[in-house]
C-alpha cells in the first residue's frame, strides 16, 4: 500500500480474527479502509459500495464490519443519510479488538460513515487521553494525570492544600509543642547536675548556692517549675490541634459531600452507595486522627530525639553513636514493612466496605428479604463477610504482634552497648556518673519514639489509604461541567432534539440519530417498548448526559450553553419511583422551592389532589414522613411529587410513567391533578399504558433508538404502524383482564 | 404428597416451553463470509450469535441461538449433545464473543491511587490493564478461577490461581477473598 496521507484516520487494535493479540492499525485514507496486521496488509477495501462501518460489541471485546449498501434498496430519504444496507449476514468482517480499543474504534465509524453519507474525510477526533504518554499505561476517566506517574508526594500535596485554611493554627500548636518538649527532655540534664555537681561534688552546690541542700531544694523547684511549664504548653497544643483537626476534617467531609453531588449520575453510579458514605464519614476520621493524633505525635517524637541527640552529642559523642548506631537498622526494618502493611491494611478496607455495602442493602430491601423469608440466608452472607474481615483484621494484628517483638529487640541492642562501654568509661573516668545517668535516662526517650516509630508505619498507611480515597473524589472531574460564558435565560418550552446519538458508553448506541423538534405548550406522549430510548431522551433533556453527538436545544439554544442551574430551576419532574426525603410533608413540598408562601403550597397541593388526604393525618401538612415516605401509599406519595412539580411551576414538565402501577381510582385523581399542571408548559410524558396519553397533542414513537413515528393518537391509529400494533396489544390484554 | 412436590418443576417447564433445541435438528455451519449461520429444522439463518446464559457458572451448557436482532431461536442445552463438527464450530463462536486471555503470569500489581496496575503475561504476550474497584472487578468463579474486569471492560481470566508460579500468586493472593 502507499503510505497514507496525512488526512488519513488510522486506529490500531490488538486481536485477529481468531482472537489472538497482534498488533494491528487501521488506516482511513481516500475512501479504502487498510488493515494492517503486524506488518502486512490482509485487507483493502473501497468503501464505495458499503451501506456503513458498524461497531459489533461482543463480551470483552468488539468487532468492526463493513454493512453492504443495497442496491435495491430506496435511495436515502435525507441528504447526508447513509443508503440502506443488505442483512448483516453479508457484512465484511474488517478487525477485531479488546474493549481499550472501543472508544477509538467508534470514533473511526463516525469518520467512515460520514464519508459513505457525504463523500468528505473528517479528521477523526481523538479520544482524549487513553494512555499516559510517560508509562503507556491506560488512563482513568475524568482525571488528566497519569495516577502512577504522578510523585508520591502529591497526596500529601494535595491534603495540605486541602488543610490551607487551618496549616496556621496547626503550625502554632506545633512549635507549642516543640517548645513543651524541650523542657519535658531537659528533666535528664538537670538529674546529670544533681548526680555532678550537687551529690559527688556538694562543694559546688555549696560555692554555687551557700549551702548544698539549699542548692538541692533550688533545683528541685527548677524541675517542678520546667515540668510544669512543660505541661502547660503541651495541653494548649492538644487544645489547638484537636479543635483544628475537628475543623479541618469537617471542612473535608463538607468538600467530599459537595462533589458527590456535583458529580454527573454516570461517575456517581459506579460507586456502590456503602463505598461513598464510608469515604465521607470513616476516611475523613481516619484522617483528622492521623492529623491531631499520630502526625502529633510524629513531631513530638522527632522533637525530643533531635534535643536529645545534640546533647549527647556534647557530652560524649563515642557513646551518643552506640545508642545511634541501631537506628538505621530499624529504619530499614521499618520501609521494609511498609509494602507488606499497606497491601494488608488495604484488604481490610476493602472487606470493609463490603461488609458495610451488604448491610446497607439488606436494611434497604428489608421488605423483599422478610417476603421471601431468608432473613437467615441475609444473615448467614452478612455474617461471612463479617467473620472474614474478624479473620483479616485478626491476621493483621497477629503480624503486628509477631513483628513488633522482634522490632523490639533489635531497637533494645543499643542499651547494652550504652551499660557495657558507659560503665567502662566511668570506672576509666572519661565519664562523670552523672553523664551516664544522663545517658541512660535518654535512653528511653530516644528508644520509646522508636519503638513507637516501628507502629507508625502501620498509622500512615491507614491514614494514606484515605487520604487517597478522599483525593480521588476530590480530583474527579465533573463530566457535565457549565460552558464558558453559560448563558442565563428564561426559556418558553420549545425544545428540538438535533441528530442526537447517545449511548451510555459511546460505542453502544441507546438514541441513533433521534431528530424531534416540540413547539413551546406542546404536549408530547413519547411512546415505545421497553429500552427504546425514551427514558434515555429525558435523561439528555434534563442534562444529566451530555450528548455523544448532535445537540439538545431548548428554544433554539444548545442545552450545553445554558447554565445548568438554571436549566433545572425551569425543568420540573414527575418519576414512577417518587423520592421522599425525611421530613415533614410541608418540607417535601417545598423541597421544589423553599421560598413558596404557604398559600402557594397549599394551593399546589390542592391542584395535586393531596390536600384532601393530608389534611385526614392528624398533623397535617407538619406530618413528619419516615425515610422515603413509608407511611404513605405509592398513589399518597405521588401526589405529593406533583405538588413539588406544581409549586415549581417549570416551563418544562417531564412526566415519565408517574401514573403507572396505581389503581385506577388514585390514576384517575392523578390524571385530573396532571390534566390542570400541563396547561401552559411544554410536557414530555411517558407512559407504558397508551390510554393515558390520549390527550398528548402529539406522540412520538421510538423503537430501537430511532424515532419512528410522530403524530396525534388518531394519525397514528390510521397509519397502523408501530403505534397501532401496540395499542392493540394493550386493548386485547385488557379485554383479557375483563 | 412429597412426590409432588418434587415434580413441581417439570410441571412449570411443560407450561412454559423454553425453547430447547434439537441438537440432531440443529445445524451450524460458516456462510461465505465467514459468519456462523444456522439451520434449525427447515428454516435457515444466515449468520446468528451465541450467548451463553451462565457464562462463569456453565459456559458450555445453555447456550442460547439469536439473530443479529437479539431475538432468540432457541436454546442448545449442552454443547457436547452436538457432533464433533458442529460443536467445533459453535466452540469457536463462543471463544471469539467472550474474548478472555487466560493469564499466566503475574509480573506486578501496583496500586495508585485506588487504581491497580497489572502487569501480566499471556504466555508470550506482556499487557499492563488497571483495575478500579478490586471488589467489584475481580471475581472469585471457584477454589482455582478468578475473573478480572479491567477500566475498558475486557475481561481475564486467571483458570487456576494454584497452578501459576508462587510469585504470580502472591502478588494476586491479597486482593481475593
Amino acid at each position: 500500500m502507499t503510505p497514507p496521507s496525512e488526512t488519513a484516520s488510522r486506529i490500531a487494535f490488538d486481536l485477529t480474527a481468531d482472537g489472538r493479540f497482534c498488533s494491528g492499525e487501521l488506516i482511513f485514507d481516500g475512501g479504502v479502509l487498510f488493515v494492517v496486521e503486524d506488518g502486512a496488509t490482509v485487507l483493502e477495501r473501497d468503501v464505495a459500495d458499503c451501506s456503513e462501518l458498524k461497531q459489533m460489541t461482543d463480551i470483552g471485546c468488539g468487532a468492526l464490519e463493513l454493512a453492504l449498501a443495497d442496491p435495491a434498496g430506496p435511495p436515502p430519504e435525507n441528504e447526508g443519510d447513509p443508503p440502506a444496507a443488505l442483512p448483516d449476514a453479508e457484512n465484511v468482517r474488517v478487525c477485531r479488538f479488546t474493549m481499550a480499543h472501543a472508544e477509538e474504534a467508534a470514533e473511526l465509524c463516525k469518520v467512515v460513515n460520514y464519508y459513505i453519507a457525504t463523500g468528505d474525510q473528517n479528521r477523526m477526533a481523538r479520544p482524549e487521553g487513553r494512555r499516559c504518554p510517560r508509562c503507556g499505561r491506560p488512563l482513568m476517566q475524568g482525571t488528566d494525570v497519569c495516577l502512577f506517574c504522578v510523585d508520591k508526594g502529591y497526596i500529601l500535596k494535595r491534603a495540605l492544600q486541602t488543610a490551607k485554611p487551618f496549616l496556621g493554627r496547626i503550625a502554632v500548636s506545633a512549635l507549642l509543642l516543640t517548645v513543651a518538649n524541650v523542657f519535658y527532655a531537659l528533666t535528664p540534664v538537670l538529674y546529670r547536675i544533681l548526680t555532678d555537681d550537687f551529690l559527688v561534688r556538694p562543694e559546688t552546690a555549696a560555692a554555687w548556692f551557700g549551702t548544698p541542700v539549699r542548692g538541692v531544694l533550688l533545683l528541685a523547684l527548677g524541675m517542678v517549675l520546667v515540668r510544669g511549664l512543660g505541661q502547660l504548653f503541651y495541653i494548649t497544643s492538644n487544645r489547638m490541634a484537636n479543635r483544628a483537626g475537628s475543623a479541618y476534617s469537617d471542612s473535608l467531609r463538607e468538600r467530599l459531600y459537595a462533589k458527590v453531588q456535583l458529580l454527573s449520575l454516570s461517575s456517581v453510579s459506579k460507586k456502590t452507595s456503602g463505598d461513598l458514605l464510608k469515604r465521607i464519614t470513616n476516611d475523613t476520621e481516619v484522617i483528622r486522627t492521623f492529623l491531631s493524633d499520630q502526625g502529633r505525635n510524629l513531631l513530638e517524637q522527632l522533637v525530643i530525639m533531635v534535643f536529645v541527640t545534640v546533647v549527647m552529642a556534647l557530652t560524649n559523642w563515642k557513646l551518643m553513636l552506640m545508642v545511634i548506631l541501631p537506628v538505621p537498622v530499624m529504619v530499614m526494618l521499618i520501609q521494609a514493612f511498609w509494602r507488606f502493611i499497606h497491601v494488608r491494611y488495604s484488604k481490610q478496607w476493602r472487606i470493609e466496605s463490603r461488609a458495610n455495602s451488604i448491610l446497607h442493602d439488606i436494611i434497604k430491601g428489608i421488605r423483599v428479604v422478610k417476603v421471601f423469608g431468608s432473613e437467615e440466608r441475609e444473615i448467614r452472607k452478612f455474617s461471612d463477610c463479617s467473620r472474614r474481615l474478624a479473620e483479616i483484621s485478626a491476621s493483621n494484628e497477629k503480624f503486628w504482634a509477631r513483628v513488633s517483638p522482634a522490632l523490639e529487640f533489635f531497637v533494645g541492642i543499643g542499651e547494652f552497648f550504652v551499660l557495657y562501654f558507659g560503665g567502662r568509661m566511668v570506672l576509666a573516668g572519661t565519664l562523670s556518673l552523672g553523664e551516664l545517668i544522663q545517658f541512660v535516662l535518654f535512653l528511653s526517650y530516644i528508644y520509646t519514639p522508636l519503638r513507637w516509630l516501628s507502629s507508625f508505619p502501620r498509622w500512615l498507611a491507614r491514614a494514606m489509604t484515605s487520604m487517597v480515597k478522599v483525593v480521588e473524589i476530590l480530583d474527579e472531574k465533573p463530566e457535565i461541567t457549565d460552558a464558558a460564558g453559560a448563558e442565563e435565560k428564561t426559556v418558553e418550552g420549545g425544545i428540538e432534539f438535533r441528530n442526537v446519538r447517545f449511548g451510555y458508553k459511546s460505542y453502544e448506541p441507546v438514541l441513533k440519530n433521534v431528530s424531534v423538534t416540540i413547539r413551546p405548550g406542546e404536549m408530547i406522549g413519547l411512546v415505545g417498548p421497553s429500552g427504546a430510548g425514551k427514558s434515555t431522551m429525558i435523561n439528555l433533556l434534563m442534562r444529566l448526559y451530555d450528548t455523544n453527538d448532535g445537540a439538545v436545544l431548548i428554544d433554539g439554544t444548545d442545552i450545553r450553553n445554558i447554565g445548568q442551574r438554571c436549566l433545572h430551576d425551569q425543568m420540573g419532574a414527575v418519576f414512577q419511583e417518587t423520592f421522599l426525603f425525611a421530613g415533614t410533608i410541608y418540607d417535601n413540598i417545598t423541597y421544589a422551592r423553599d421560598d413558596a408562601t404557604r398559600e402557594e403550597v397549599i394551593a399546589a397541593a390542592k391542584a395535586a389532589n393531596a390536600h384532601e388526604f393530608i389534611m385526614a393525618l392528624p398533623d397535617g401538612y407538619n406530618t413528619v414522613l419516615g425515610e422515603n415516605g413509608h407511611t404513605l401509599s405509592g398513589g399518597e406519595r405521588q401526589r405529593l411529587a406533583i405538588a413539588r412539580a406544581v409549586l415549581k411551576n417549570p416551563k418544562i414538565l417531564i412526566l415519565d410513567e408517574a401514573t403507572s402501577s396505581l389503581d385506577p381510582k388514585t390514576e384517575g385523581l392523578i390524571q385530573d391533578a396532571l390534566g390542570k399542571l400541563v396547561k401552559n408548559r411544554t410536557t414530555i410524558a411517558i407512559a407504558h399504558r397508551l390510554a393515558t396519553l390520549r390527550h398528548a397533542d402529539r406522540l412520538v414513537v421510538i423503537d430501537r433508538g430511532c424515532i419512528a413515528e410522530v403524530g396525534s393518537h388518531k394519525e397514528l391509529l390510521e397509519k397502523r404502524g408501530i403505534y397501532y400494533r401496540l395499542v392493540m396489544a394493550q386493548r386485547q390484554t385488557a379485554k383479557l383482564k375483563n | 404428597m412429597t412426590e409432588t412436590l418434587a415434580q413441581a418443576p417439570s410441571g412449570a417447564e411443560e407450561v412454559l416451553d423454553i425453547g430447547i433445541l434439537d441438537p440432531a435438528q440443529t445445524e451450524f455451519y460458516r456462510n461465505p463470509n465467514g459468519f456462523l449461520a444456522v439451520r434449525i429444522g427447515e428454516s435457515d439463518h444466515r449468520r446468528v450469535k451465541l450467548a451463553r446464559m451462565l457464562p462463569f457458572a456453565d459456559p458450555d451448557r445453555y447456550i442460547s441461538v439469536e439473530d443479529m436482532e437479539g431475538k432468540e431461536l432457541g436454546i442448545l442445552r449442552d454443547l457436547a449433545e452436538l457432533a464433533p463438527e458442529q460443536q467445533k464450530l459453535a466452540r469457536e463462536e463462543l471463544e471469539a464473543r467472550y474474548f478472555c486471555p487466560a493469564v499466566t503470569a503475574i509480573r506486578s500489581i501496583k496500586e495508585k491511587m485506588g487504581y491497580f496496575y497489572f502487569d501480566v503475561s499471556f504466555g508470550t504476550v506482556q499487557k499492563v490493564f488497571a483495575v478500579k474497584d478490586i471488589s467489584r472487578s475481580i471475581k472469585q468463579l471457584d477454589d482455582k478461577a478468578v475473573a478480572i474486569t479491567d477500566v475498558d471492560g475486557s475481561r481475564y481470566l486467571i483458570e487456576d490461581v494454584w497452578a501459576i508460579d508462587g510469585k504470580s500468586r502472591r502478588k494476586i493472593e491479597p486482593y481475593l477473598y
